[in-house]
C-alpha cells in the first residue's frame, strides 16, 4: 500500500493549493441536511461564529481556541497525537491546546491525501501537507498582526499561540487577529520548517486521547447513540458465501422489545430496541440456508497447494540465470501461513440511519470513501448522500477497511425505518472472513562455498488484491465510466494474474535486502469461499517469516552465524544493515550466554519504508513454546513521538507473537472452527516477553510505523526455537507445528 | 429492580436474568463498561460488586441488586483520577483503549489487595484482561509506578 515518497509529496502540494481555492463554507445545520444539498452533512465542532479558517482542517477563534479536523482514523497508533504534533509544530501552539476532532466525509477535507488510514502512512503522508496546512494558518495570522502594526512581517514570529514583535514588546494573541487573518493572502507556497528547528516533533509527548481512554468516555462506534435507535443482531451464514433459503421467526417476533427480523443478503437480522433483547430473540430464529460452498476445508487446501503444478504461476523477478545458477548444494523447504482473523478488541459494529434517498453512518472505518462507495451502491442512492461519522475505533489491523457491518446496518435501517446498530458477537467477528490469506510458498537456493548464487521462491497464497473493492478504494475524482470498468475488471485481472500480479502477495519476498546474483520469484494466486484482505502488515506478515526462517537455514547450512551470514549479504545495504548491527549490540548476540535450552533468533526487514530488525529469546518448556525477551531496532526516519513509536513495536511484536504461536482460522466443511477467544488465542499478560527497544535516530523523513514491526517477529521466534532446540518450524502456527513434530517423534508433551 | 451503581440508586425494569453489562450500558447509558466477548474470556467488561472484580458479561442483573456496582465512570473522575489512571495517562498506556476500562478495574482490585504487587501477582490477577494492541508492558509498569500509594480508599458507594 505504500508509495513512494516522492510522489506523494507532489501530490500534497498540489492538492493543498485546491484546499484553498475550495474554500470553507460549511452548511451549519442542526441535525443532517437531507435531499436537495448537495452533500449530506451535520453541524461540526468547528462551526464557530467569527472563527478564522484558513483552510477546511484548522480553525482558529476569536477567544484563542484552536480546532483541528482530523481526517484519519485513531485505531489506538496514536496518529490524533501525532498529527496534532504536525500542526503545534508549525502553528505553534501547544499541543494539548488543539482540540482534535474527528471530520465527516465531506470533500472539503479530500485534499490532503485521501481520506482513509492504512499503509502505516498516516504520518508519511501528512508530514510534508499537514505542516503546510498549519504554517499556512501561521503566516496569515503574523500577516494580520503586520498589517496591524504597520510592521514587516519579517520583524515578527510566532511563538506559543501568540504574533510576537521581535524587537520591541508587542504581542497579539492568535484570538485578536482571526479578523484581519481571514483577509491575508493565502500562501500559495507556506515555509516548513527545517529539521533543526523542530521544537516539537522528535519529542515523547504524552498522547492526547489518554485521559478519555481511562475515563471510559471516550466513545467508540458501539458506544454511539441516536435517537430512536435499535439495536440487532446478525445471524450469518454458517459458511461463507451461503444465502437464506428461509426462516421461522415466528416465536421472535412475539418476543420482548423485537421490531422487526429481516432478511438481509447476508444472513437474516434482529431488530429491537436493546441489544439484549436482540440477542435473546435470535436464539430462537431458524434459517435454512443455501449449501453451495461444498465441503472447502483448509487441510485439504494445503495438501492442495503442495501437489499444485502452479500453472497460473506469474515471474514477478528474475534476476540473472537461475537456471544454470541452482546447482550444487540446493536447499530447498516449504514455508507455510495460515487464515488470519483481526479480532479487534471491539467487535464490529455500525450504525445506520436510511431517510429516502440518504444514509447517514456512525463506524469505526478505515475509510469512509468506501463506505460511501458501498452504501451507495448497495442502496442504489447518491454516495454524495451517504454521509458518515468516524469515532475511536477498539482496535482495527485492517478489518474496519471492509463495509459488511456497515452495509447490514443500512439494510436493516431501510427495513425498519428506524436507525439501527448492529453489534457483531465476538463469533460473528472471527468467522465473517476478510482474512489474512493462508499461503505457501516453496524456496530454493544453491549455496556455493558459503555464498548464496541463486534463489527462488514460488509462492502462493490467495490474492488480497482480487479480493478487494477496487473501484471503491479510487479517489472520487475519477470519472464514474472509469471507476465501473475498474470495478468490472480489476479483481478478473488479478485473479487471473495474467495481466496484473498482487504485489502485496510477495511484498518483502520479491524486494527483500539480501545480495543474491540470481533470482525468481513466482506468484500464483488461487481462491476459496472466504475473503481476503490486508492484515496488519499485510504482505510482510507471512513473507517476512518465509525470508527470515529461511535465510537462517542457509546460514546454518553454510556453517555461518546467522547474523554475520546476514551482514555478508547486507554489506550494500546500509539502513539494513544498521538496525542489524544495533539489534545484534543491545541483544548481547554472540557475546552473552544464555541460560541452557534457550536460544536466540534474529531477523530482518523493510517494511512501509522503515526497517526493523528484531532477537528473540526463546525456549522450550514442557512442549510449550515461551518467549522471555525481545529486542527490536527501528530505523523509521525521523519519529515524529519516539515514546509512541515505542508503543507501536510493543503492540506489534505482542500482535505478531500472538499469530506466530497460535493464530490461525481453519474451515472444515466450510464452517469456521473459531469462534471466541478460547478458540482463537490471544498473548496475555503472563505470555508477554519484556522487550527492549532502540530507535536509530537517521536524517530521512518518516517511514510507517504501525506495521514493520510486525514483520521480523515470526521468522526470528522460529530461528530462536531452532537454536534452542534444533527443530525448525516451517509453518505458522509455530506451536501447532511443533506439537505435530513432537508427536512424530512420538514424545508427548510431560 | 434496584441498583446501586457508582453511589446513586438506579432503577431498572427488565428481567432478572439479563447480564449486567447490558444492563450498565444500554439502561444506564454507562457505556465505559465494554462488550469484548461476552463469555468472561477477556476482561473488557470488568466492574467491581462490592469491591470485587466481576465480568459484568456473565453476572445476571438480578444476582447483584443491592449490591455496591462500581464502574470506570465511578472509579476515578475527570478532574480526581485515581492513582492508576493518573499513571496509565502518566504511561501512556492506552493504545485503541478500548480494553482499558476492564484493565484498570481489575488492576485497581489488585492494589487493593496487594498494594506493592508482584510481577507474579500482576501476572496472575491481569492475565484475564486481553489487550489485542499489546499494552501489557505498560499496563505492568504503570502497575508497579503506584505500588505503595494510597489506592485502597472505599469506593463511592461501596458498602
Ligand atoms: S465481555 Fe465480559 S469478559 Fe469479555
Ligand atoms: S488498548 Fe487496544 S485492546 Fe488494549
Amino acid at each position: 500500500m505504500s508509495e513512494p515518497q516522492a510522489k506523494r509529496k507532489g501530490v500534497g502540494r498540489r492538492r493543498f493549493l485546491l484546499t484553498m481555492l475550495a474554500g470553507t463554507g460549511a452548511l451549519v445545520v442542526c441535525g443532517a441536511v437531507r435531499g436537495g444539498a448537495e452533500q449530506l452533512s451535520r453541524a461540526e465542532p468547528s462551526d464557530i461564529d467569527g472563527a478564522f479558517k484558513p483552510n477546511a482542517f484548522i480553525t482558529i477563534t476569536p477567544d484563542n481556541r484552536v480546532l483541528f479536523a482530523l481526517t484519519k482514523a485513531e485505531m489506538g497508533q496514536g496518529v490524533m497525537t501525532g498529527m496534532a504534533m504536525l500542526v503545534a509544530e508549525e502553528l505553534e501552539v501547544a499541543v494539548d491546546s488543539i482540540e482534535v476532532f474527528f471530520a465527516d466525509s465531506l470533500p472539503k477535507y479530500s485534499a490532503i491525501d485521501t481520506h482513509g488510514t492504512g499503509g502505516s502512512a498516516s504520518i508519511v503522508g501528512g508530514f510534508v501537507s499537514l505542516r503546510q496546512v498549519a504554517a499556512a494558518a501561521r503566516t496569515m495570522l503574523i500577516a494580520a498582526a503586520a498589517q496591524k502594526w504597520g510592521v514587516a512581517a519579517s520583524d515578527l514570529r510566532a511563538e506559543q499561540g501568540r504574533v510576537v514583535e521581535a524587537a520591541g514588546t508587542r504581542s497579539a494573541a492568535y484570538g485578536e487577529l482571526v479578523d484581519l487573518a481571514r483577509d491575508q493572502e493565502v500562501p500559495q507556497e507556506p515555509v516548513i520548517k527545517q529539521r533543526e528547528d523542530f521544537a516539537v516533533i522528535g519529542k515523547p509527548v504524552p498522547r492526547i486521547d489518554s485521559r478519555v481512554k481511562v475515563t471510559g468516555t471516550a466513545e467508540f462506534g458501539i458506544d454511539l447513540r441516536v435517537a430512536n435507535m435499535t439495536r440487532a443482531v446478525m445471524i450469518h451464514p454458517p459458511r461463507p458465501g451461503e444465502t437464506v433459503i428461509s426462516f421461522d421467526a415466528a416465536e421472535a417476533k412475539g418476543m420482548a422489545g423485537v421490531i422487526d427480523v429481516v432478511q438481509t443478503p447476508r444472513g437474516v437480522g434482529v431488530v429491537a430496541e436493546k441489544y439484549w433483547q436482540a440477542q435473546r430473540a435470535a436464539a430462537s430464529v431458524t434459517v435454512e440456508w443455501s449449501t453451495t460452498v461444498g465441503d472447502f476445508s483448509t487441510e485439504v487446501l494445503r495438501a492442495e497447494l503442495e501437489a499444485s503444478k502452479r500453472a497460473n504461476a506469474r515471474v514477478v523477478r528474475d534476476d540473472g540465470d537461475v537456471d544454470t545458477a541452482m546447482s550444487g548444494t540446493v536447499i530447498e523447504a516449504v514455508y507455510e501461513a495460515p487464515f488470519l482473523a483481526h479480532a479487534p478488541m471491539e467487535p464490529l459494529n455500525a450504525l445506520a440511519h436510511v431517510v429516502d434517498d440518504t444514509c447517514e453512518i456512525w463506524a469505526g472505518n478505515q475509510g469512509p470513501g468506501l463506505l460511501q462507495e458501498a452504501v451507495a451502491r448497495a442502496l442504489d442512492i447518491k454516495r454524495t448522500n451517504v454521509l458518515v461519522h468516524t469515532p475511536y475505533l477498539g482496535g482495527s489491523f485492517g478489518r474496519r477497511s471492509h463495509p459488511d457491518a456497515v452495509l447490514e446496518a443500512a439494510w436493516l435501517s431501510k427495513a425498519v425505518g428506524r436507525p439501527v446498530q448492529v453489534i457483531w458477537s465476538r463469533e460473528n467477528d472471527t468467522r465473517a472472513g476478510y482474512y489474512r490469506p493462508q499461503c505457501h510458498t516453496r524456496m530454493r537456493a544453491a549455496l556455493v562455498d558459503g555464498t548464496v548464487t541463486a534463489m527462488t521462491a514460488d509462492a502462493q497464497s490467495q490474492s488480497i488484491m482480487a479480493d478487494l473493492d477496487m473501484g471503491a478504494l479510487m479517489p472520487v475524482a475519477i470519472p464514474p465510466r472509469i471507476r465501473k470498468w475498474v470495478m468490472g475488471n480489476a479483481s478478473r485481472l488479478i485473479a487471473s494474474n495474467a495481466v496484473l500480479a498482487d504485489v502485496l502477495a510477495t511484498e518483502g519476498i520479491s524486494n527483500h535486502g539480501y545480495a543474491v546474483a540470481n533470482q525468481r520469484v513466482t506468484y500464483t494466486p488461487f481462491a476459496t469461499p472466504f475473503k481476503c484482505s490486508w492484515w496488519r502488515s499485510v504482505g510482510h506478515s507471512f513473507n517476512g517469516f518465509i525470508v527470515e526462517s529461511f535465510i537462517d537455514e542457509l546460514a546454518h547450512m553454510a556453517e555461518e552465524d546467522p547474523v554475520a551470514f546476514r551482514r555478508g549479504m547486507l554489506a550494500e545495504r546500509p539502513r539494513w544493515l544498521a538496525v542489524l548491527n544495533a539489534v545484534a549490540e543491545m541483544s548481547g548476540w554472540g557475546k552473552t550466554e544464555l541460560a541452557e535450552g534457550t536460544g536466540r533468533g534474529v531477523a530482518v526487514v523493510e517494511a512501509f519504508g522503515s526497517f526493523a530488525a528484531q532477537v528473540v529469546e526463546a525456549r522450550v518448556e514442557h512442549g510449550e513454546i515461551k518467549v522471555d525477551r525481545v529486542f527490536c531496532a527501528l530505523d523509521c526516519g525521523i519519529a515524529v513521538n519516539p515514546d509512541l513509536v515505542a508503543a507501536q513495536i510493543e503492540g506489534s511484536v505482542i500482535f505478531g507473537l500472538t499469530a506466530a504461536l497460535w493464530g490461525e482460522i481453519t474451515a472444515q466443511q466450510g464452517r469456521v472452527q473459531q469462534g471466541n477467544f478460547d478458540t482463537y488465542r490471544m498473548m496475555r499478560m503472563h505470555e508477554s516477553p519484556e522487550i527492549q527497544i532502540e530507535l536509530l535516530d537517521g536524517p530521512h523523513e518518516p517511514g510507517g510505523v504501525g506495521e514493520p514491526a510486525v514483520a521480523p517477529v515470526a521468522g526470528a521466534l522460529a530461528n530462536a526455537v531452532y537454536a534452542a532446540v534444533g527443530v525448525r518450524l516451517r509453518r505458522m502456527p509455530l506451536q501447532r507445528a511443533y506439537d505435530e513434530w513432537s508427536a512424530r517423534q512420538g514424545t508427548p508433551k510431560a | 429492580m434496584k441498583l446501586k451503581v457508582n453511589g446513586e440508586d438506579r432503577d431498572v425494569d427488565v428481567p432478572a436474568d439479563v447480564p449486567l453489562l447490558w444492563v450498565l450500558r444500554e439502561e444506564l447509558g454507562l457505556t465505559g463498561t465494554k462488550f469484548g466477548c461476552g463469555r468472561a474470556l477477556c476482561g473488557a467488561c470488568t466492574v467491581h460488586v462490592d469491591g470485587a472484580a466481576r465480568r459484568s458479561c456473565v453476572v445476571a442483573v438480578g444476582d447483584v441488586a443491592g449490591q455496591a456496582i462500581t464502574t470506570i465512570e465511578g472509579l476515578g473522575s475527570d478532574e480526581k483520577l485515581h492513582p492508576l489512571q493518573a499513571a496509565w495517562v502518566e504511561h501512556n498506556v492506552p493504545q485503541c483503549g478500548y480494553c482499558q476500562p476492564g484493565q484498570l478495574m481489575m488492576a485497581a482490585a489488585l492494589v487493593r489487595k496487594h498494594p506493592q504487587p508482584s510481577d507474579a501477582q500482576i501476572d496472575a490477577v491481569m492475565s484475564g484482561s486481553i489487550c489485542r494492541c499489546g499494552t501489557y508492558p505498560r499496563i505492568r509498569k504503570a502497575i508497579h509506578a503506584v505500588a505503595g500509594t494510597p489506592t485502597g480508599a472505599p469506593e463511592s458507594g461501596e458498602s
